[in-house]
């Protein structure tokens, strides 16, 4: 289990905060996002985060980075 | 039915200290409505918050006040694959912390009238933009 960023490089103020829960689990959400949210950016990238509200750059981890087209669900 | 509801302790924050450089949001299970959320609730004693996979708090900077009021960049709550969240989700908290040490300082529900949204499907998106407005 670990917390997670889902959010976009070009709009980093569009994200959502995940905590406690599996990167199978944030995977399923960042695809439920790219299905639902009109206008969702089109680089939704995972990031694990050690702390879930402050998040600096030597903690945000990107594990995630294929792009929508490739995403693997 | 009020959509909107400022907590006594949330009024008293806000006149002394503003929002918070960092406010938090909350998914809340209840609705404005006497029995509910309702003006003397505190973070401390519960405002009704949900849980289920992944759920969290969604965080952002105070925004600037601009034409006597303030309008919060869009949030969004998505289930993904799961399907523990709850069948009714009726409002979002605007708190000062992450956790319950804080204050909660206000709430819109997220739908007029109070309607639920069934946040219980997998595959379900709840999207919401907060705005407090100055009025006399």
């Amino acid at each position: 289990m670990a917390n997670f960023w889902i959010t976009s490089k070009t709009t980093p103020e569009f994200r959502m905060q995940l905590a406690d829960c599996t990167f199978e689990h944030a995977k399923s959400v960042r695809q439920t996002m790219i299905d639902n949210v009109t206008d969702a950016p089109l680089d939704l990238f995972i990031y694990q985060v050690d702390d879930l509200y402050e998040p600096t750059k030597k903690t945000l981890k990107p594990v995630y980075d294929a792009k929508p087209e490739d995403n693997g669900g | 039915v009020a959509d909107f509801i400022a907590f006594t302790a949330g009024i008293n924050s806000l006149l002394n200290n503003g929002l918070p450089a960092t406010c938090y949001f909350l998914l809340s299970s209840q609705q404005i409505v006497g029995g509910g959320l309702e003006a003397g609730d505190t973070l401390v004693g519960g405002v009704g918050e949900i849980s289920g996979t992944g759920y969290a708090r969604q965080s952002q900077a105070e925004p600037s006040a601009a034409g006597e009021q303030v309008v919060f960049a869009m949030m969004s709550w998505s289930t993904g694959a799961a399907t523990d969240w709850p069948s009714a989700v009726h409002s979002v908290v605007l708190a000062t912390t992450v956790d319950n040490s804080g204050v909660a300082l206000c709430a819109w529900h997220l739908q007029a009238g109070g309607a639920a949204r069934n946040m219980s499907g997998a595959n379900t998106t709840l999207q919401f933009t907060p705005t407090l407005v100055e009025t006399d």
